[in-house]
């Protein structure tokens, strides 16, 4: 039996080398100007570039600010709300046609709107990042919600449990796996919509801002570094954050099936 | 017999037609049309059916900024695309395979500075203290701060300048009043004039001509300069339409406003028309503006934006375009 | 209220009625609005797909999630409109290259979530299938799948969303002729907010439209019956 963290590692290396050589081949096959696909170790090097003169980590941090108080906003918003449409009829009837309509549209079409309110800057985009961010984590706290197994709640009631106790130990724990996800899906949106929203953030520092100054000077390397520092961050976090979250609490409530088992 | 003959007749007359098809076979060329006013020969010369007349089969796709029909000429999907000096510069230092093939124009009598109408602004010298929204790493930034606001006796520290990318984004923000002033371009200041939302304090033409370069791929020109010719022929047509007949030429352009659900009136178009200088040619002075313009990005005024000053005569080719203008 | 909302940038609701009604009979909003609807219909059905398959196959073979799980994670937020170069590379400009960067990037959300629900399905009723002798095919076909399905049908409501935002995004990109997408923006350009408006209009309304007429009724018809979900 391989040990699960050997064969998670061993996964990630295949997963990556894989792609690695694709785009090696593909790069190096001189069907494009290499300006336009540059290969990996003039990627690295533009990267090394950055991390070397620390602009890289101010970059991240900016974007990471942003997208961290978008979405820490968005959860006290969205994971209450889903839980309330969740138990409360009239809210939900309410509340599920306007996350249906509003949900699809692109939140570059509410740029005008969020200028005016918020004026170019910081609290702009950190709205953009809490719009993208809303309805994955209304969504899936619903669902998780009204998914919490009915024999759960009826044998809490025929214990004796007063509906805030049930409500406490059995709906909320019953709902987290599908809160994790809710909050999986809202970290992606979130980064998409900042890397948009850090356009009309007039600023300088963000890794949205570099990707759009290097894509207009045609420093494609510099732009795939970037786009795979967000993708590692990406990574990182769901390692880092909601695996270990879902370890700690999901699985070992046995509610799912682990990844690490 | 006179079946046979009916047979034979019918027969020759389909031979022949299957051999003029074969000849006439039309030439087929892909580009670009730019939703600015610099795009304006094109929609006319699609309407009125000039590339048709040159037997050319025209495959077209709207952009909204030169740059991103450069990017699709670089991903194979186009051979004709315009573009303001700066990203056709930037192309050429990262080995882009593309050639000038003409000036689109020049635009600087279509480039604003603008202000709300309400505004106590009125030259470019009261901007002092206040917030101008502009496009960061064009040329319109780079005339507007090194040569426009000097001249007006400002100085870097003077004013705020706003990044504002994305022109669709610059009115609105100007409304809103997150910043005071902008620069915008034609035909959206003619129809923000028009609706009093906006007014324009000033253009560019005293301090950059601002061309627009009409560029082709390397392949295309290679592969099929005939096709190239025809389009070039075509597109002169429109260009003339819009110097001898510029209301009617107004007219064609707003039908096609209205077929993407716009009801701007033909007058507002035809003054932001009118404003724009068609000169097809390349000439040496403009071959020296594009050196210059070169020299300056890299020096960069930020960051030495390229690397070299590329091979600019090799560049260009104006012998397309002298076969297209003879024989008129 | 007008400083907050000046009327050219946000028309009243009235105005922006009359716009979408005389769209409509102008033939302009259908006519942009069919070429939209066809891509997302291609393009949603192909990630719906990709999507299920991969959060099915993540979910029931660990090497399959250990290899995968790190591109979903890595593939996740990295905007639709970062791949779109490399889609015109490969497929020209057009609908082919829309319809499959639009099935690309929806895949994304519908097999997060759906990866999630297989992993959700209750412990016991796999234990209680396998005390009555299922086989590991029936478990899944009878047990897993069905037990997932109330976390697919909202990943797929998410990856609906996705594949619209992507979509719009997208269509002025890959410069489609005609599209809400160009709509929408070249409105923007004009500052012909009610054009605009009425655009996004169109999206909304569809987006209700889905929820209402399709999975709400999906939902209803499975999940809710099965008393799995209690709406």
């Amino acid at each position: 039996m391989i040990r699960p963290r050997a064969r998670r590692i061993v996964g990630a290396v295949v997963a990556f080398g894989l792609t690695a050589l694709a785009w090696e081949a593909f790069a190096r096959s001189g069907s494009l100007p290499p300006a336009i696909t540059p290969p990996l170790e003039a990627i690295a090097a533009a990267l090394a570039g950055m991390i070397r003169d620390g602009t890289l980590f101010v970059h991240v941090g900016y974007t990471l600010a942003r997208i961290g108080s978008g979405l820490a906003l968005a959860a006290l918003v969205g994971v209450p709300l889903g839980m309330l449409m969740g138990r409360v009829r009239s809210i939900e009837r309410f509340v599920l046609p306007l996350v249906s309509v509003l949900s699809p549209i692109p939140s570059l079409a509410w740029v005008p709107l969020f200028i005016l309110w918020f004026g170019l800057g910081n609290t702009a985009s950190v709205a953009l990042v809490f719009y993208a961010a809303l309805f994955p984590l209304i969504l899936n706290t619903w669902t998780g919600v009204c998914a919490v197994n009915r024999l759960w709640i009826r044998a809490a009631e025929s214990m004796g449990a007063g509906s805030g106790a049930i409500f406490r130990h059995v709906v909320l724990p019953g709902a987290l796996p599908f809160v994790i996800a809710g909050l999986r899906q809202a970290f992606a949106r979130g980064w998409i919509a900042v890397v948009g929203g850090e356009m009309i953030a007039a600023t300088r520092w963000g890794l949205g801002w570099v990707i759009f100054d290097s894509k207009e000077f045609l420093n494609t390397d510099v732009m795939l570094g970037s786009l795979a520092v967000i993708g590692l961050l990406g990574l990182g976090v769901e390692r880092l954050v909601f695996a270990a979250l879902e370890r700690r609490t999901v699985e070992r409530w046995g509610l799912v099936r682990g990844t690490s088992a | 017999m006179r079946r046979g003959v009916a047979l034979a007749a019918i027969l020759l007359a389909l031979t022949i037609t299957a051999l003029a098809h074969a000849q006439a076979k039309p030439l087929h060329i892909r580009i670009a049309v730019h939703t600015q006013t610099v795009g304006a020969p094109d929609v006319i010369a699609i309407r009125q059916g000039y590339f048709k007349q040159e037997g050319l089969d025209v495959e077209w796709r709207r952009f909204a900024l030169g740059k991103e029909g450069r990017d699709a000429m670089i991903a194979g999907a186009l051979d004709i695309n315009s573009t303001a000096p700066t990203p056709f510069l930037i192309g050429l230092d990262k080995g882009i395979p593309f050639t000038a093939i003409a000036v689109n124009s020049y635009f600087c009598g279509t480039n604003h500075v603008v202000v709300r109408k309400e505004s106590d602004i009125n030259t470019p010298a009261q901007l002092k203290g206040k917030k101008i929204g502009l496009p960061k790493g064009t040329i319109t930034e780079y005339v507007l701060l090194s040569r426009m606001l000097p001249a007006h006796g400002l100085k870097a520290g003077d004013y705020e300048v706003a990044s504002i990318p994305d022109a669709k984004d610059r009115m609105p923000s100007l409304i809103a009043k997150a910043i005071d002033a902008a620069t915008l371009a034609d035909p959206f200041v003619a129809a923000g004039e028009n609706e009093g939302l906006i007014r324009s304090i000033g253009d560019f033409c005293k301090y950059d001509p601002m061309p627009f370069m009409l560029t082709a791929t390397q392949k295309i020109v290679k592969d099929n300069p005939d096709a190239v010719v025809a389009y070039l022929r075509g597109w002169l047509r429109a260009v003339k339409l819009l110097k001898d007949k510029p209301v009617e030429a107004a007219t064609v352009y707003a039908d096609d406003q209205k077929s993407l659900g716009r009801d701007t009136p033909v007058a507002v178009l035809d003054k932001a028309l009118r404003r724009m200088r068609w000169e097809p040619e390349i000439t040496s002075e403009m071959q020296r503006y594009l050196a210059d313009q070169a020299k300056d990005l890299v020096a960069g005024s930020v960051e030495g934006r390229i690397k070299a000053v590329p091979d600019i005569p090799k560049a260009l080719n104006t012998e397309l375009l002298r076969k297209a203008s003879a024989g008129r | 209220m007008l400083g907050l909302m000046p009327p050219k940038l946000f028309p009243g609701v009235a105005r922006i009625v009359t716009t979408f009604v005389r769209l409509n009979v102008d033939g302009v909003l259908p006519m942009h609005a069919l070429g939209t609807l066809a891509r997302l219909a291609a393009g949603f059905a192909l990630g719906a797909v990709v999507g299920v398959t991969l959060g099915l196959v993540m979910g029931r073979s660990r090497w399959a999630e250990d290899v995968l799980l790190p591109l979903v994670s890595v593939g996740s937020p990295i905007p639709g409109l970062a791949y779109a170069p490399l889609f015109v590379i490969w497929f020209g400009l057009g609908n082919l290259p829309a319809v499959l960067l639009v099935g690309f990037a929806a895949a994304f959300p519908v097999a997060v979530n759906t990866w999630t629900g297989v992993r959700a399905v209750k412990a016991i009723w796999i234990r209680s299938a396998v005390a009555m002798g299922a086989r590991e095919r029936q478990i899944f076909r009878k047990v897993v799948l069905p037990g997932a399905l109330p976390a697919v049908m909202t990943g797929l409501r998410l990856g609906l969303a996705r594949a619209w935002r992507v979509l719009v995004a997208v269509e002025m990109l890959t410069a489609v002729p005609l599209g809400l997408g160009w709509l929408i923006f070249g409105a923007r350009e004009f500052l012909a907010t009610d054009v605009m408006l009425a655009g996004i209009a169109v999206i909304g309304l569809v987006g209700l439209g889905l929820e209402k007429l399709v999975f709400e009724p999906l939902e209803r018809l499975t999940v809710v019956r099965w008393g799995m979900l209690a709406r």
